[in-house]
């Protein structure tokens, strides 16, 4: 557990990021000055589009002054960059959180999920919540290592309300509260701002990303958190999915930061050092900003034009029937822990074999010494490039962890069925068609959907027998069927699909694809991957 | 970077091991050459030859032969893994219990694991702690390359580090060894440039000419490139050492196993009387079956591979096979 004053954090943040650029270790390897002028160059772009009168005069001073900076001078400045960014990620951090955590994380989830009014009129019951949220898959392993050593428990990202899900999955679980990773607009929401400054949260601010050195200052705040032994929970996807598909595979930065925090903790010596990464699958039945996100998704892929509205998560009234939509259709949020892996994606040992509790196993179930991978000459090193790679291969992983992790549910299997049945009698060529000419109006029969809805149950049955998925939730296709038409009907602008006179109307084409595509890719109904394209420019997408 | 010698374990004293062991030791490092053959390592100790795989080959000091796999590997600054594909998954997991996870493992087996389809650096991952692992490929004749004449050749690795060992074991003034990451790329090269050689071999019996030959190559190649293409590889490899530079020292030399045994195809043996006439199964009748199965995996037409397939396996006259590819539509050259 992270037991450090965060103002000590703080510097010892600035203080790494300095020490890495002087001896070019950083993970870009560039210099302060390449590194000051990077993100001078990017900051003037964010801030062309989102002006901000303090932060416009502290880059332009910033940037005057590197122009005639000598190299302690230019070292200077970098200095103060970091110091800016730490405040800006840390500067929410509450002292007391540790000790007011365990009370505020039920209130503030509680608040989010049973629904704001009741928790504002004190009717909220912590209980009712707990009810709704179904934690299952490694468990126990979790447990286990986090008594070992600092976690890193990289979540899948579909919304805003992520970190709260899955920060009440660690505390439901009995595990000390987490540092967690938290979108800037979390932070800046009325009714749950001021929680998610107290649960330990740090923020992360995906307009900033294409600043080098906010992604520095953010990787080693995060590897600084691990190397305290605190846990730390992450997004790797990076943004929230705007196809409604899985990521297709993490991107390296947060990932990143077990690698470094293993090979300081090695460095101290002593007991063999321990740094665990947990991948964990959410499932969500409707996602908050499912239509924001995926107009995102027809932008990036069909080149439609972008017309920028508020995202559903500044908006109270989308937050009231979002809650009201989940209680209706008696919704679970799902959230499956995955097997414990060490920083390069090897299996560690959990009891019952012949290595020591907590050690990494390789490929064949032999007891290895982790940070051994690092030595180099004798030594441990860091090496940027090969470090890289190890976290790609942990990548891998993660992403292999999180596609077994998905928990079909209604909302899923009936989008599937009924997407899939529009695109083979529609003769859909591409996405394009799909969504312009054959989904509007279109509408299926009831039965030849449960017809369906039951076969798709079926191979999810089968695949789930394998490993390669979790069970569907609901088990038989009438439940399903009724349950993501309650769904379905209760809260999204238009409904998703609409039952008239015994057949299904597509009401809104481009959520049908959205909650389709979460069952994307694991050939189901002999479907091929259909986003495959939107997944790759996600991992290109710079937010915005 | 020091310039201190490197302790290199070699497994494998097949011919080419045990160039690489040589090459490695007259370079100036110390090589311990790991054989399971009690009196071939025996023979190379006190004799300093290695009859078998390349008579007449004096083996430098340098080079200690050893039939222990761990006095091989430990503390070795790089293993280099040159074991018959098929028996590589055996010695894989043997090494895995030698091997630190530190240390580079660099292979030189050109070949897919039969069923699995494996390439070999998926065996050694699934089989070791390694991680740093690379290839090494390129048109290596062992012989010419033994009796020091120049040579050069390309290591493959996603870990530059793994690149600069190897270049540092292995580089001399009559061997050149250059650097590339597309390990994925190196390896489908080195295997389905087999098939390749077998057509290569057919037409080398038809007498169908130089140009005829050319032509195969030229398409076999690009078959190749597309199928690894689909699997991630890049086009760039098939333009080098280890893509069209093996593909010609292979089809160029009627010694080579694949070329004598489509060569005996073409004479009108049947699979298993070519197979007896060698002695010894050539690669590409393992291969051409795994490159159906890939290309047909990946969505990729291949026709010259087809083919080469069918001679083998489904009775097809190697002449039908050629006029068969010959009356196919020309497409664009490009489009593979």
């Amino acid at each position: 557990m992270l037991t450090v004053d965060p103002r000590v954090l703080a510097r010892e943040t600035v203080t790494r990021v300095v020490e890495q650029t002087d001896l070019g270790t950083a993970p870009s390897g560039a210099n302060a000055r390449d590194l000051l002028r990077e993100t001078l160059y990017a900051e003037r772009r964010r801030l062309e589009r989102a002006p901000d009168a303090s932060a416009l005069a502290f880059f332009a001073r910033t940037r005057r002054e590197l122009e005639r900076a000598d190299d302690a001078e230019a070292r200077a400045l970098l200095r103060a960059v970091v110091g800016r960014y730490v405040d800006d990620i840390a500067g929410h951090f509450d002292r007391r959180f540790h000790a007011v955590a365990t009370q505020v994380v039920p209130r503030a989830l509680g608040l989010m999920l049973g629904g704001a009014e009741g928790a504002i009129t004190g009717g909220f019951n912590p209980e009712s919540f707990a009810s709704r949220l179904v934690v299952s898959g490694e468990t126990d392993a979790l447990r286990r290592v986090s008594a070992l050593g600092p976690v890193l428990f990289a979540g899948t990202h579909a919304s805003y309300l992520d970190p709260l899900v899955a920060g009440w999955a660690l505390h439901r679980l009995g595990l000390p509260p987490f540092a967690s990773a938290a979108a800037r607009p979390l932070f800046e929401h009325p009714l749950i701002g001021p929680f998610v400054r107290r649960l330990g949260c740090y923020s992360v601010d995906e307009s900033k990303t294409a600043a080098p050195l906010y992604r520095e200052t953010l990787k080693a705040y995060a590897t600084l958190v691990l190397e305290h032994g605190g846990g730390d929970l992450v997004f790797p996807g990076g943004v929230r999915s705007i196809s409604g598909a899985l990521e297709g595979r993490p991107k390296l930065g947060l990932l990143g930061t077990a690698l470094p925090a293993l090979r300081t903790l090695a460095l101290r010596g002593g007991a063999p050092p321990r740094v665990y990464v947990v991948p964990c699958t959410i499932s969500w039945p409707q996602v908050l900003e499912a239509e924001t996100r995926v107009e995102r998704w027809l932008e990036d892929a069909l080149g439609a034009r972008h017309v920028p509205r508020d995202d559903e998560f500044a908006t109270t009234r989308r937050w009231f029937s979002f809650m009201r939509g989940l209680a209706s259709a008696d919704q679970r949020i799902h959230v499956v822990v995955g097997r414990p892996l060490d920083p390069f994606g090897n299996d560690v040992e959990l009891g019952g074999g012949g290595g020591e509790l907590g050690g990494s196993l390789d490929p064949c179930g032999r007891a290895i010494e982790a940070s051994r991978y690092l030595l180099d000459g004798g030594a441990l090193t860091v090496d940027p490039p090969r470090d890289a790679e190890y976290t790609r291969m942990l990548a891998d992983r993660v992403a292999a962890a999180w596609r077994q992790g998905v928990v079909p549910l209604a909302t899923h299997v009936v989008a599937y069925a009924v997407f899939e049945r529009l695109w083979r009698d529609g003769r859909a060529r591409d996405l394009t068609r799909f969504l312009t000419d054959v989904a509007p109006d279109a509408a299926v029969d009831e039965v030849i959907v449960l017809e369906d809805v039951a076969r798709l149950l079926e191979e999810l049955r089968k695949l789930a027998a394998t490993g390669a998925i979790q069970p569907p939730f609901d088990d038989e296709a009438k439940v399903a069927l009724a349950r993501a038409m309650r769904t379905f009907a209760t809260y999204h602008e238009r409904p998703v699909l609409e039952r008239q006179d015994g057949r299904l109307h597509v009401g809104d084409p481009s959520l049908l694809a959205y909650y389709r595509n979460r069952l994307d890719g694991y050939g189901l109904l002999g479907a091929p991957s259909r986003v495959t394209r939107a997944i790759a420019s996600a991992t290109r997408e710079v937010a915005r | 970077m020091s310039a201190a010698p490197l302790t290199v374990g070699v497994l494998g004293a097949g011919n080419w091991g045990t160039t690489l062991a040589e090459l490695s030791a007259r370079a100036g490092h110390g090589v311990r050459l790991w054989t399971r053959n009690a009196a071939q390592a025996d023979e190379i100790e006190t004799r300093r030859t290695n009859t078998k795989a390349i008579p007449g080959l004096q083996i430098h000091a340098r080079v200690r032969a050893t039939t222990s796999l761990e006095l091989a590997v430990r503390g070795a600054d790089l293993v280099l893994v040159v074991i018959p594909t098929q028996a590589m998954r055996q010695v894989a997991r043997a090494l895995g219990d030698v091997l630190a996870p530190e240390q580079p493992v660099i292979h030189a087996t050109k070949g897919l694991e039969i069923g699995t389809i494996r390439r070999v650096s998926e065996i050694l991952r699934e089989e070791t702690c390694a991680r740093q692992i690379g290839v090494l490929s390129g048109p290596n004749l062992a012989a010419e390359i033994a009796q020091g004449r120049p040579a050069g050749t390309l290591i493959a690795s996603a870990f530059p580090r793994v690149i600069s060992v190897g270049k540092r074991a292995f580089s001399s003034s009559a061997f050149r060894v250059f650097g590339g990451d597309d390990v994925l790329g190196v390896e489908l090269a080195g295997a389905l440039k087999n098939v390749v050689a077998l057509a290569a071999g057919m037409a080398t019996a038809m007498d169908l000419g130089e140009n005829a030959k050319a032509l195969l190559i030229t398409r076999g190649s690009a078959e190749i490139a597309a199928i690894a293409g689909a699997m991630g590889g890049r086009a760039s490899t098939f333009a080098g050492l280890a893509g069209i530079g093996d593909l010609l020292v292979t089809c160029a030399s009627p010694l080579s196993r694949n070329h004598r045994a489509g060569a005996a195809l073409a004479r009108g043996m049947t699979l298993e009387q070519a197979v007896a006439s060698l002695g010894q199964v050539a690669e590409g009748v393992h291969t051409a079956k795994a490159a159906r199965v890939l290309a047909a995996r990946h969505g990729v037409d291949a026709p010259l591979l087809d083919r080469v397939h069918r001679v083998l396996y489904d009775g097809l006259a190697p002449k039908e096979a050629l006029r068969q590819l010959m009356r196919l539509p020309a497409g664009r050259e490009a489009a593979g």
